[in-house]
């Protein structure tokens, strides 16, 4: 039986306890830790449901990926594919469900309410990227692992009723193991491009996802057309290492003898450019968002 | 409280407001009147800094709406006509939403979901349109924000309903508070409103409070044919014609806001006229 409502004595309670910091310290416009504290809870609320069931969905689907890997697999059972199982659900997942954050920006009634509230921009992006992207990382790999924990025991049990089956680990502790350090990598590349799906969402609030992608893909060619014609015309005749930091040239240096040339930046220089790229692209997405969202009307 | 100066406004293809100057202020129920897609909706949401201005300037409450900050956010409240509340009991609504607006009130809320006939206990998405919008008003109300804003707010709601709006927002006017209801059913603000704004083709084309309009104008029923003659506006009734005169007989009478509005939209020189004659009006009255 539903509870009466008493303004006076829980709910009055309740708000008091809310009211104390925005009343006292309104001191920034911009953030407010408690703010985003209650926007945080009312964005729980108001979704839990629709959270709720998608991380169920997503149990499944792991089900039945690993369902269909068991009985279709014969030999070996790699645990590596399970995690590229883990990376390839992660980055599709986690970019549809990016590209979907700001979708009540393209309805007015949604919309409305969503601008209008009274907090700032700064903390309904931050509550949008907690909400997509930590919380939808950890809702993702609590179902992942949850049903690889399953699995798992069942493959070894099955390997172990049926020989010419094996069971090979990751061995992530492993010195000549890049695995590791692959994962790393993709990790920091799947938090820039949920970011650019997600700002993608604020600019496209129709098919947002594949409108991202297209554009993203197109930007992408273009990008190593350009690395490419800058190669071609500045850089001939000149080997470029994979890191894309040290070149190498060859050149006579006597009768039929030839030697090689390395040019490479300062190790700093190195260090700075490849934390930019791993972890400076996301910042860059989410700054775009934030000017994007500041400017949206409604 | 308001100021609107010089606005300009429009969306891709379609200009609405040309040079828009408008000045509000606290204590004071205000109705925008107009037709439909006049921009009377538009007008609020720019207010609301939902909409910003291609050229002028809006100043409400000592603020630029289009930066949305938190702090003026939580001063104003809109209500629009048409509107999203999330599926949740009305309870967890106002658990999760009542914190962000300091002046929220529960036992105000309380009282109007009474005074609405709204059961408390009930869930958003069980209840029909109409009953969300009470709960939004009702919310509005009790957010006791210093700008109120209501985009059509007695659409949906039936004969009944009407009535208790009117009443509830009687009894909400205090001298801080501005309220700005927007509506083209000109009969559910009556005994509301103490301004009257009617937009057109982008412009104010009369802005006058009620009062004066009172004092200089009167609405009757007459079946006097010179009367008749000499009115700046007449619609047959049933028993003769519905009138608009000037009021020379100098009581104050009560506004009709339908025929108000006909008047204006159809015969607006005439009755600006009137008002631009302070003088000449105020030995008549």
């Amino acid at each position: 039986m539903a509870r009466p409502y008493k303004p006076s004595s829980i709910n009055q309670k309740r708000t008091n306890t809310y009211l104390k910091p925005l009343i006292r310290p309104i001191m920034n416009d911009s953030f407010s830790f408690s703010r985003l504290g209650l926007l945080v809870r009312k964005q729980w609320m108001e979704n839990a449901r629709f959270y709720l069931i998608s991380t169920l969905a997503l149990v499944g689907l792991h089900a039945l990926v690993f369902a269909i890997w068991m009985v279709a697999n014969s030999g070996t059972y790699s645990e590596d594919f399970t995690y590229a199982v883990y990376m390839v659900g992660l980055f599709l997942a986690g970019c549809v469900f990016a590209s979907n954050a700001f979708s009540m920006l393209g309805n007015k009634d949604k919309g409305i309410y969503w601008l209008g509230f009274p907090a700032s921009h700064l903390e309904k992006l931050l509550c949008t990227i907690f909400f997509t992207t930590i919380l939808f990382i950890l809702a993702y790999s609590a179902s992942f692992f949850l049903v690889k924990s399953i699995a798992v025991p069942i493959i070894k049990s099955y390997i172990l009723s049926h020989p010419g089956h094996s069971w090979q680990p990751t061995g992530w502790g492993r010195k000549d193991n890049d695995f590791p350090t692959i994962m790393g990598y993709l990790f920091c590349t799947f938090i820039a491009v949920q970011a650019l799906y997600l700002m993608g969402s604020v600019y496209f609030t129709r098919a947002s996802f594949l409108i991202t992608t297209i554009i993203g893909a197109a930007l992408i060619f273009a990008f190593i057309f350009y690395l490419d014609r800058i190669y071609q015309w500045f850089l001939a005749n000149r080997y470029v290492m994979w890191d894309g930091l040290t070149m190498r040239t060859s050149y006579v240096n006597g009768p039929g003898t030839s030697a090689n040339r390395i040019y490479h930046v300062s190790e700093w220089l190195r260090q700075s450019i490849l934390f930019l790229l791993k972890f400076g692209w996301a910042p860059v997405f989410w700054t775009i968002t934030y000017f994007r969202l500041k400017e949206k009307e409604i | 409280m308001i100021s609107i100066q010089h606005l300009h406004f429009g969306y891709r293809r379609k200009k609405v407001f040309n040079d828009l100057s408008l000045s509000l202020s606290p204590g004071h129920i205000y109705g925008l009147l107009g037709k439909n897609g006049t921009g009377k909706s538009t007008l609020l949401r720019n207010i609301a800094g939902l909409l910003f201005a291609h050229e002028g300037r809006i100043e409400v409450l000592g603020q630029e709406p289009r930066k949305r900050k938190a702090s003026f956010l939580q001063k104003i409240f809109l209500v629009p006509e048409e509107f999203y509340l999330p599926d949740m009991p009305v309870r967890q609504y106002i658990a999760v939403n009542a914190p962000f607006y300091p002046l929220f009130n529960h036992q105000q809320f309380a009282n109007y979901m009474k005074e609405f006939e709204v059961p408390v206990e009930n869930s958003l998405q069980n209840m029909s349109y109409g009953q969300k919008k009470k709960v939004l008003i009702s919310f509005g109300l009790a957010a006791n924000t210093a700008v109120l804003l209501m985009d059509e707010p007695t659409n949906g709601l039936d004969i009944m309903s009407k009535g208790q709006f009117r009443k509830v927002i009687a009894g909400v006017t205090d001298e801080k508070k501005c309220i700005i209801i927007s509506t083209h059913q000109v009969r559910d603000l009556e005994n509301l409103i103490d301004r009257i704004t009617i937009i057109d083709e982008g412009r104010i084309l009369f802005d006058q409070e009620l009062d004066k309009i009172n004092a200089t104008l009167q609405f009757k029923h007459s079946s006097d044919p010179e009367e008749v003659a000499e009115a700046l506006y007449r619609e047959e009734a049933l028993k003769g014609s519905a009138i608009v005169l000037p009021n020379k007989e100098g009581g104050e009478g009560k506004a009709d806001l339908e025929l108000l509005y006909k008047s204006v939209v159809t015969n607006g020189k005439a009755v600006q006229a009137l008002f631009d004659q302070p003088k000449k009006n105020q030995h008549l009255s």
